[in-house]
This record gives C-alpha cells, sequence and structure tokens, in this order.
C-alpha cells in the first residue's frame, strides 16, 4: 500500500529516509527522532538508522516496541519490510534481560540478574564471565563496581542491553543558577531535557550533538543549573578551557573561587573544575601511570562534561568506564571518529540524546548562514614536473603547498576587507611563509598558551583583523565574529576537521560567513578535499566552485 | 455433432431476421461469455495467446479437457467469441494481487554492471569472485538473501561473459561499456532472456520474449502448483525455458509465504532527488544512464546511487559530454540540481579532455610518393595529419576505403597494415540485440464474471410441459448451447411422436437417417433420452431396429421421438 504523502521510506537495510517535501516531514521526524540516529541531512531528504543501540536507548528511556513500529507504520509511505519489524520487536524483546542493580550487602559490589536461563547459560561460558563474573545462584552475577562500563560495554557487544537501575549518585551540592540576564535557546532547552528527562531511570548520561557555534557550552551550564552538584568538564585544550571560565563567569551566578582550572599552567580542584583531555593523559616517559587520573576517579564529581567528546582519547574512554555512577554529558558537533568508536562513546558517555541538523539551526538564525567556496589553483611549471614525478604521498604534500595559494590568500583578504579572518593549514612551513610574506600574526602548537590567549583576546577585540592558525584552532576556539575562513591545507581527508574548521566561522552575526578552500587542481588534494567536503554536503552546504587566474 | 449442425439449430431456434451466424455470436457474445465457465476461460485465453485453435496443446496445458469438451467448446463458437470478453492473463496466470514489492533483475543487473565499472581496474578472475561474494556487494541489496545473491551473481557474471559484455585478457577482466549500455537499456522482457539465456537463435529469441511475457502475468499462485502455470506459458509461447528454479534465482518469480508472484519492473514514481551530496535517491525503476554515471550504495524500496569522479568517467567515455550528463541529471530530478554538482561535473569533464587518445594509423612512403597522394582528391579527406614529409596520420576506421583508394592510383602492392587489429564497435550498423516483437495482448482482469449460478437460474426458468422438449432443453442448457433466459424461456414447438403412432416413428426415423444433418432424439418408457445422427434403419425377424450414434435401438420400444437440426448434446 502506497501513501505518497507520507514522508518516511523504510528500506530493508533499517535506513530511514525522511523526504523533506512533505508536509509532515517535521512532524514524523519529532516522532522517529528518539530511536533513530540521523546520520545526514542534506537539502531534501534525511537519512535516518535504526541500530540496536538506538533502540535500547529509546526502550531504556521508556519507549515500548509497539509504540516505536506504530509511529513507524504511521509515516510510512511504503509497507515496512517484515525484517525490520522483526528486528525491532526482537532488540526490543532483549531488553530488560540484564538488570543491574547494587549489591546491598556489599557497596564495593554490584548484582546483574539475568531473566532468561539461556541468556545466563550464554553468559557464563563466555570469557566476560570468567574474567569479570561471579555466579550467584543460577540467574545472577555479582560483579566489582569498578567493572560496571566495561560489563555494559562488553554486554552490549553480544547483543545483551542491560538495563541499568543504579540511580545516579548526584554527589555534593554546588549552588548555582544561570543569571537573570541570560536566556537559553529553545532547542538548547530542549537539548538539556533530553539529557535529563525528569529524573527517571535511563537519564542522565548521553551525548548531545549540536553544530559549531549553536552554543554547546550554553548546554553544558543549563544542565549544571539543573544538576547543581560537583562538575568536571574535560576540553581539548587550555583555550578551551578558559572560554567555558569565562562563560560559566559571564552567564552563572558561581562564585569565582569555586571554579578552578587544572591544566598545565595551574592545578586548582574546586567545586567546578575545568581541565584537558592531554593533563589527564600525561604520562612521565617509560611510566605507564597516568599522573592525572586522580582528579577523575577521586574527585567526587557528580557531573562530569565531556567538551568535543569525540575526541575522547582511549585512556579516557578506561576510566569512563569507571565512572557510570555520575552524570555525565559529551558535547560535540561532529561525531565522527575516524578510529570508528563512537559506539564506544555511546555506550560509556551516553547515548546521543539530541541532534539537529544544521540546515534548521541556520535557517532560524542561531547559526550564521555560510558560503562554501572551493577555489582551484594550478601548479606552476616546475612544481608540475616535481608533481608528476613524486609519490602519492609527497603528491598531497606537493599539491597543498602551492605557491600559488598565496596569490589567492592576498586577493581574499582585499576582497572582504571589512571582515575578520581566519587563514587555517596543516602544513607549518606554508603557514610561516604566508606569515613571511603578509605579516599576519600566527599561532602554532609552538605558541604558548599566554601568547595564544592574548593573540586570540585581540582578533576579537578586532585588533588583528586576519589570524593564521594551523590545526590547534580546528574547534574548541570561540572567535565569534570570524566571518571568513580560508583554508590553504587540510588533514587529507578528514571530514570531522573540515566540519570543525567551518565551525570557526558560525557562531551568528549580521553578516554571512564565508569559507574558502584552496585546492590546487587536477591534483590528489582535490579527492581529499572532496571527501572532506562530505560531511558538510551531508548537512546540506553546498561549494561554489571556482578557478583562480593567477 | 459439427459446428454446422449447432450453428443451424441456434439460427433456426432463436436467430433474427435472418441474421448469420456471426451477428448471432456478435449480438449475444456477452451473454455467451457469462456462460462460460471458469476452466473454459483459461483455454479460450489460451487460444487466443497462441492465436490458432492447437487440441493438442490446449490439452498439454489443460489434461483434464479432453478433445470432445474442446470440441465442445468450439461447436458453441466460444473460439469465435472476441477475446475481449472473455480472455484474461488473469484466468491463466492467477489471480492475486501484485504482491509487495520485491528486488527485481532489472534493477540487480544496472547496479552489478555499475559495480563492476568501479571496479573493473582492479579485477582479475581472483578479484572477481572476492567481489561477488563481499559483505561489501551484499550490503548495497539489503532485501536479497546473501547466499542466493551470490549465486545469483556467478550465474550473472557467467552470462556476461557469454554477452560479451565482460571479456578477459591476460591481466584483467574488462567490461564493454558499450555493449553494458545497450544491455541495461533494454525493456524488462529483452533484458530477463538476454540475461538468462545469452545464445538463442533469433527465432527462439522471439519466443523467449514472449514467454517472459507472460510469465510477468503471473500473480498470486500457489509455489505449490507454480510449475503449472510457468509450463502454460512455456507452451503458449513454445519456449523451452529449463528449470523452475532459475526464474526464481534471477528474481523473476518471487514466493511470499508459499504464494508465488512475478517481480513486476516499477514505473518511475515518486520524486528523484538528486543532494548536494551527489546522491540520488528514487523509486521506481532505474534509469540506464542512472547506473552508468552513478554508482550503487543501496538497491532497496528507494535506490540510492552515488555520484563519484569514476562513474562519471564512464559516461564521458560513451561520448555524453558534462552538458550532456547535467541535463539528464536535471531532466530526472525533481528538484534543481546544486551548482555544486554541475560544476563538479564540468571541472571533471574539463579534466577528462585535458588528454585524450584515438586510434590512427601510420602511413610512411618515399617523399616523391607523398607528392603522389597529396594530389589524389579522395584522399585528403583520410589523411588527418602530415607529421613530416612522407609521414602521414590516416583515419583508422576508413581503412578500407583509402586503401581501395590507394590501390586503384598506382599503389597495387601496398602491403598489410602492420600492428594489433582494431576492432570497432562505434560504427557497428546492427546492433547485437533485436527489436521488439509485437505479441497478442489480452484483458489483464476478466471483464465478465463468469456466473456460477447462470446455469441452476437457466434450468429453473425451463418452463416446457412437455416432458421431451423440457428435457431436451435442459441438456442445451448443461453443454451451454442456451445460455440466455430469453432462449430458454422461448417456447419450442417441436414435432414429437409418440408410442402410439408406429408409421410417423418410422417415418420421423427413416427422415433422419436420409437427412444427415437431422438428429434424432428419443425416449424410452423410463425417460431416458439418447440423442444422434440415424446411422442405419434395418428390419429383422426381431422387429425394426436403428443404429443411433452407436447404440442399437428397437424402434418398437421408443416412447417417445423427434427429430432436430443437429445440436450439442
Amino acid at each position: 500500500m502506497l501513501d505518497r504523502d507520507k514522508p518516511l521510506l523504510i528500506q530493508s537495510d533499517r535506513t530511514i529516509l525522511l523526504d523533506l517535501a512533505c508536509p509532515d516531514a517535521e512532524n514524523a521526524r519529532l516522532d522517529i527522532i528518539p530511536f533513530s540516529e540521523l546520520i545526514k541531512s542534506p537539502e531534501h531528504m534525511h537519512t535516518y538508522s535504526l541500530s540496536a543501540l538506538s533502540l535500547w536507548n529509546a526502550i531504556s528511556a521508556g519507549l515500548s516496541a509497539d509504540e516505536i513500529v506504530a509511529r513507524l507504520k504511521k509515516w510510512s509511505r511504503y509497507d515496512i519490510d517484515q525484517r525490520v519489524l522483526f528486528f525491532i520487536e526482537d532488540t526490543a524483546s532483549r531488553y530488560g534481560n540484564f538488570i543491574l542493580t547494587e549489591d546491598e550487602s556489599d557497596n564495593q559490589r554490584l548484582l546483574l540478574k539475568v531473566n532468561k536461563k539461556l541468556f545466563f547459560l550464554q553468559l557464563s561460558s563466555s570469557a566476560l564471565a570468567k574474567k569479570y563474573l561471579k555466579a550467584e545462584g543460577d540467574n545472577t552475577f555479582s560483579l566489582s563496581r569498578l567493572e560496571r562500563g566495561k560489563i555494559k560495554v562488553e554486554l552490549i557487544k553480544m547483543g545483551f542491553p542491560v538495563d541499568d537501575r543504579i540511580p545516579l549518585n548526584k554527589g555534593e551540592h554546588v549552588d548555582m543558577n544561570l543569571k537573570s540576564t541570560f536566556s537559553a535557546r529553545d532547542y538548547q532547552e530542549t537539548a538539556v531535557n533530553s539529557f535529563l528527562g525528569s529524573g527517571e531511570r535511563g537519564t542522565g548520561f548521553g551525548t548531545i550533538v549540536l553544530p559549531c557555534g549553536s552554543g554547546k557550552t550554553i548546554v553544558g551550564l543549563l544542565a549544571m543549573a539543573r544538576l547543581k552538584t560537583r562538575t568536571l568538564i574535560l576540553c581539548p585544550n587550555v583555550q578551551s578551557v578558559h572560554q567555558w571560565m569565562r562563560e560559566i563567569a559571564e552567564k552563572t551566578d558561581i562564585p569565582e573561587d569555586m571554579v578552578g582550572e587544572y591544566s598545565g599552567d595551574s592545578k586548582e580542584i574546586k567545586p567546578i573544575t575545568v581541565s584537558t583531555y592531554q593533563i589527564l593523559t600525561y604520562r612521565k616517559p617509560g611510566c605507564e601511570d597516568y599522573l592525572h587520573f586522580s582528579l577523575l576517579r577521586d574527585g567526587k564529581w557528580g557531573f562530569i562534561i565531556y567538551d568535543e567528546v569525540h575526541m575522547l582519547p582511549a585512556p579516557v574512554f578506561r576510566i569512563t568506564a569507571e565512572l557510570q555512577s555520575i552524570y555525565r554529558l559529551g558535547l560535540t558537533a561532529t561525531l565522527i571518529r575516524e578510529d570508528g568508536r563512537e559506539d564506544e562513546v555511546f555506550s560509556l558517555v551516553g547515548p546521543k540524546r539530541f541532534d539537529t541538523p544544521w540546515s534548521e539551526l541556520a535557517e532560524r538564525g542561531y547559526i550564521a548562514q555560510a558560503y562554501c567556496h572551493e577555489i582551484r589553483v594550478a601548479l606552476d611549471e616546475d612544481d608540475e614536473i616535481k608533481y608528476a614525478l613524486a609519490s602519492k604521498r609527497e603528491k598531497y604534500r606537493i599539491a597543498s603547498v602551492n605557491k600559488r595559494k598565496l596569490n589567492i590568500i592576498e586577493d581574499l583578504v582585499k576582497k572582504h576587507s571589512d571582515d575578520s579572518i581566519l587563514i587555517i593549514g596543516q602544513y607549518i612551513e606554508q603557514l610561516e611563509e604566508i606569515k613571511k610574506r603578509f605579516s599576519w600574526p600566527i599561532v602554532t602548537g609552538k605558541t604558548s598558551n599566554k601568547v595564544r590567549d592574548e593573540i586570540y583576546q585581540k582578533f576579537r577585540q578586532r585588533k588583528i583583523r586576519v589570524l593564521i592558525v594551523s590545526k590547534v584552532a580546528n574547534f574548541a576556539i570561540d572567535l565569534p565574529d570570524c566571518s571568513v575562513a580560508i583554508q590553504v591545507s587540510g588533514t587529507f581527508g578528514s571530514r570531522q576537521e573540515e566540519a570543525q574548521r567551518l565551525g570557526r566561522i558560525l557562531r551568528p552575526k549580521e553578516k554571512s560567513s564565508h569559507f574558502y578552500t584552496i585546492i590546487t587542481e587536477y591534483s590528489e588534494e582535490e579527492e581529499f578535499a572532496m571527501n572532506r567536503q562530505k560531511f558538510l554536503s551531508e548537512q546540506g552546504y553546498s561549494y561554489t566552485l571556482e578557478r583562480a587566474d593567477v | 455433432m459439427s459446428k454446422d449442425d449447432c450453428e443451424r439449430l441456434l439460427l433456426t431456434l432463436y436467430s433474427e431476421n435472418g441474421e448469420s451466424i456471426d451477428d448471432f455470436y456478435k449480438r449475444n457474445e456477452l451473454e455467451i461469455a457469462s456462460n462460460v465457465t471458469e476452466e473454459e476461460a483459461e483455454v479460450i485465453s489460451a487460444f487466443h495467446l497462441m492465436q490458432k485453435l492447437d487440441k493438442n496443446l490446449l490439452r498439454i496445458m489443460f489434461p483434464q479437457f479432453n478433445e470432445r469438451r474442446i470440441e465442445n467448446m468450439r461447436m458453441r463458437g466460444l473460439f469465435d467469441i472476441s477475446s475481449e470478453h472473455v480472455a484474461s492473463y488473469y484466468s491463466l496466470f492467477g489471480k492475486g494481487s501484485q504482491g509487495d514489492w520485491s528486488l527485481g533483475l532489472s534493477d540487480i543487473v544496472k547496479a552489478f554492471i555499475s559495480l563492476i565499472e568501479s571496479k573493473e581496474l582492479y579485477l582479475n578472475e581472483r578479484r572477481m569472485s572476492a567481489f561477488i561474494s563481499s559483505k561489501a556487494v551484499a550490503e548495497i541489496f539489503p532485501s536479497a538473501e546473501e547466499d542466493k545473491l551470490e549465486k545469483l551473481f556467478d550465474r550473472l557474471v557467467k552470462n556476461l561473459f557469454e554477452l560479451e559484455v565482460l571479456t578477459k585478457d591476460k591481466r584483467r577482466i574488462r567490461l564493454d561499456r558499450k555493449k553494458a549500455f545497450e544491455l541495461i537499456n533494454l525493456d524488462e522482457i529483452r533484458l530477463c532472456s538476454y540475461i538468462m539465456f545469452p545464445h538463442l537463435d533469433e527465432w527462439v529469441r522471439k519466443k523467449s520474449f514472449y514467454f517472459f511475457h507472460l510469465v510477468k502475468k503471473i500473480r498470486g499462485v500457489k509455489t505449490d502448483e507454480i510449475e503449472k502455470y510457468v509450463n502454460r506459458a512455456a507452451v503458449i509461447s513454445g519456449f523451452n525455458y529449463g528449470g523452475i528454479e532459475d526464474l526464481f534465482l534471477f528474481c523473476i518469480l518471487k514466493d511470499q509465504s508459499g504464494i508465488t508472484y512475478a517481480v513486476q519492473d516499477e514505473k518511475a514514481e515518486g520524486p528523484v532527488i538528486i543532494s548536494s551530496d551527489y546522491s540520488i535517491s528514487f523509486t521506481g525503476n532505474t534509469a540506464p544512464l542512472i547506473s552508468l554515471i552513478c554508482t550503487p550504495v543501496s538497491i532497496d524500496r528507494v535506490k540510492i546511487y552515488q555520484i563519484t569522479k569514476e562513474s562519471i568517467l564512464n559516461a564521458f567515455s560513451l561520448s555524453y559530454t558534462d552538458d550532456d550528463v547535467i541535463s539528464f541529471l536535471q531532466s530526472l530530478a525533481d528538484f534543481t540540481i546544486s551548482p555544486t554538482l554541475s560544476s563538479r561535473i564540468k571541472i571533471w569533464f574539463e579534466e577528462y579532455s585535458r588528454i585524450n587518445s584515438e586510434r590512427v594509423l601510420l602511413l610512411r612512403t618515399d617523399e616523391k610518393s607523398a607528392k603522389l597522394i597529396k594530389s589524389i582528391p579522395s584522399l585528403a579527406e583520410y589523411i588527418l595529419e602530415e607529421v613530416s614529409p612522407g609521414v602521414f596520420i590516416m583515419d583508422a576506421i576508413a581503412e578500407a576505403e583509402w586503401r581501395e583508394i590507394l590501390k586503384s592510383s598506382s599503389f597495387d602492392m601496398m602491403s598489410e597494415t602492420k600492428g594489433p587489429e582494431f576492432n570497432y564497435s562505434q560504427y557497428e550498423s546492427e546492433t547485437s540485440f533485436m527489436d521488439m516483437i509485437q505479441y497478442p495482448e489480452i484483458r489483464t482482469e476478466r471483464e465478465i464474471c463468469y456466473d456460477s449460478t447462470l446455469r441452476k437460474r437457466l434450468l429453473s426458468a425451463i418452463c416446457e410441459e412437455e416432458p421431451m422438449i423440457h428435457k431436451i432443453k435442459e441438456m442445451m442448457v448443461l453443454s451451454g448451447v442456451l445460455f440466455s433466459k430469453s432462449q430458454v424461456e422461448k417456447k419450442l414447438e417441436l414435432e414429437i411422436v409418440d408410442a402410439f403412432n408406429y408409421m410417423e416413428k418410422h417415418r420421423m426415423i427413416e427422415k433422419a437417417l436420409k437427412d444427415k444433418s437431422l438428429i434424432l432424439v428419443v425416449e424410452n418408457h423410463s425417460g431416458r433420452i439418447a440423442a444422434g445422427k440415424v446411422e442405419m434403419l434395418e428390419s429383422f425377424e426381431e422387429g425394426d431396429h436403428m443404429v443411433l450414434g452407436h447404440k442399437v435401438l428397437s424402434v418398437s420400444r421408443l416412447y417417445r421421438v423427434t427429430v432436430l437440426p443437429a445440436c450439442l448434446l
């Protein structure tokens, strides 16, 4: 049976396509968000996916399989493939067979009850059970509290979702509120509501995905204000730490002395502490121990925020597995990991609770309207010959550091004479070359944190109009008035990097933003550029393609 | 009884104003059609599709119909009724609904060829084998069973080799893009035929088209009985299709919970969406050029293809320009295509056009001969360039023409061209695939529903007082000769002689003996009726006896006798 007005097309591989041309597309989208994941959102057709994880998370939040099926049937244009229906019912039926509770007789241990004998037998004979579980009777295992996260991850991999009924430990109360002069946007409130729910079981941990510039920090602050507990915020770099601290000071009533920085420069542990992934994963050469893990483990935190959670380093995964009893929030714009460990982010930090198409926020003015341009420039004759004779890897570098790109930069900077401009690149020599020619300031990995902060501050104040940055500025640097970014080279085909770099210019402002990527035509760089652009095109961004005359 | 006798009876009893039998059938066509049983409708449908009355073939298809029954139908004019009212595919090939969507051969072949194109540079036998059994390929067809898909691909590859769409040299497997494109441009019937049966001679090929045309009509029949229906298609078309398993393997037929349907190629229906991430998604049939210029991502209810640089290159190599491709995409898309995509295609075309190669021939000669060659006007069009004195680049395709010119000038000792043989497919005058043939069409649904209670109604409408006439009418209804109430209700005035008038009985028997267009209907004292032609009338010691049909009857024992024109009894 076919109903052309219905917006969902459900494939047998459990992909859901949402036809935006249908009048009910938005209603359908709201209905399916709780149990599906947004994969991509180009302009006419969005793609969602049903996975075991997305279904289990929906069920843990109170949705039933029947309700899920009913919602799909309500909006589906065609009859739903039986395999999809079977998958939903089968997957849903697995939830609730493994229940994790506290062991009242031993507060260092937990109990895992298994409702079906067959599953109990299966688990008993697994390597996981031999290593971590101790059978107590014919349907219960006992495990160490520290292994909670690990067990949950491994059981999910085995196809056994765990109903974790241990209430989250709220931790020490910290009184904090948002300032009355500040009000959050509707989608920020919705994101926090999705994360916290009304405090029922199965909420209070998760990931929120929002475009760059849309105010993820605000979402974190909103959650903090609701939870009012000791909070640790982990960031990718010191600049982000300072940014968070500024935001906390500007938008909340938390006294300054209750907010501490724990980084290479400072070791304060306060009720609200902001730190970096690097410091946590620092260890001396030749030493196995992470010197600062105790910050995470022993800080009696009630809430942990993982900023740019897509960057969560592998060692932090491990320790996060131990921190299952506290509220935890992951924030990111691009949940793409080149190591494919998104699933572990979902399992350990928590499932995706909120996601929204970039295009929607841009339409509503919450992020800047951005125009992407690809400018193609030829190599000069000498470089052409070098390129033709070079190895594949070397070809990429030759193309990336094409001297003619500098002329393009000059033209673009002249064209945008009223704009604040970031010039971003991969190769330090190239960036130094640009600096040498134009005398613009530069921030690289070698620039000290203090100097970086000063430069960024001057940039914000428009005392510096053009700033050259290496990939240190790929993410988490808040430069609100920056409206032009010129990318001269990138890390091969990193989609995440492209999206994050675009993110530098997406803070809403009165004028539109422009993102230029300069590539060498007919070169390896083209291929990688197309891959890099993939994520943004999936968000609905198109690129104008221009050829430079040099 | 002969058809002529039947027609005479009908005309005698029921015709109007001297109308002919054809007019009679035309006038009563609807009623005749409604008086046909379901089984008879199947036979009539098969007859119309075969376009001839081949009783042997009909009996093969319908074993429950012996020759007598078929003849009975013929005499009732059932093979004279226009197919419009009676014949339908529905009778012959199933009455169910069309079945849920199912992956069809056409979409599979197009996507598969597209995948081979994307891998072509790297394909040898080992890689081909790994490729067709890979998970990545199976994921592109999520609704297909994996092991069945692998078997299908094995066969597809084998048959594509036979069609020379794929060829093999020492190092790798090559795809003949032109042939591949011709193949995927075929309509679904021809595609099924060529893919499943790469080598058939011309006449058998046409039969195969008809076979698939008929098989595609199968709807909602029990899987246990599917062979019966497919065999009908085979007998009607005259095509030997091999085994039924292949029809399932090649996704011509699909079993859904014990009911089999023919997989129907979809017409394009929903929007074609070309997104800024270079993906194309649509429902309905895959337009052939899409599988040429894109790579399949998912072939399911919604087909999703991805435009890539490599896939677009295929189109350029078949002489499509960037504008051709962009126009094609725009003609498909429901929304204006992204300027990024158009620009990207133009850039790719520029890159493609930066360098190209073509086959030419090098002609070397001495200076003197070179001057002579240049002075021959008819050679000028074949000389592409003189690269140096005595060295010419010549048009390779027209080699035969300029050779002839040179030979007829003064170069009759010119040697054969040295180097590899060229194999041009570009200007072949005949395509290797044949044109569509016409085959008879009948309705999909039967227009007139067979009324199974009609006969009962007709029987109950008989109101003859005379028992013999009542019985005669009864027999005519049951034989289907009488098919409407007005015919049944019409009073029949027949001359009936009863037992007490022996001489009259004898006279009637003699009349029937002499005039073979008449039949005798007799009733004995227990009410049993016999009818037939009188073959013989003889006097014996025991009395007068006659041979009626194959029966020997004593005249004195006949209770009632009447004479009728021949009828279907």
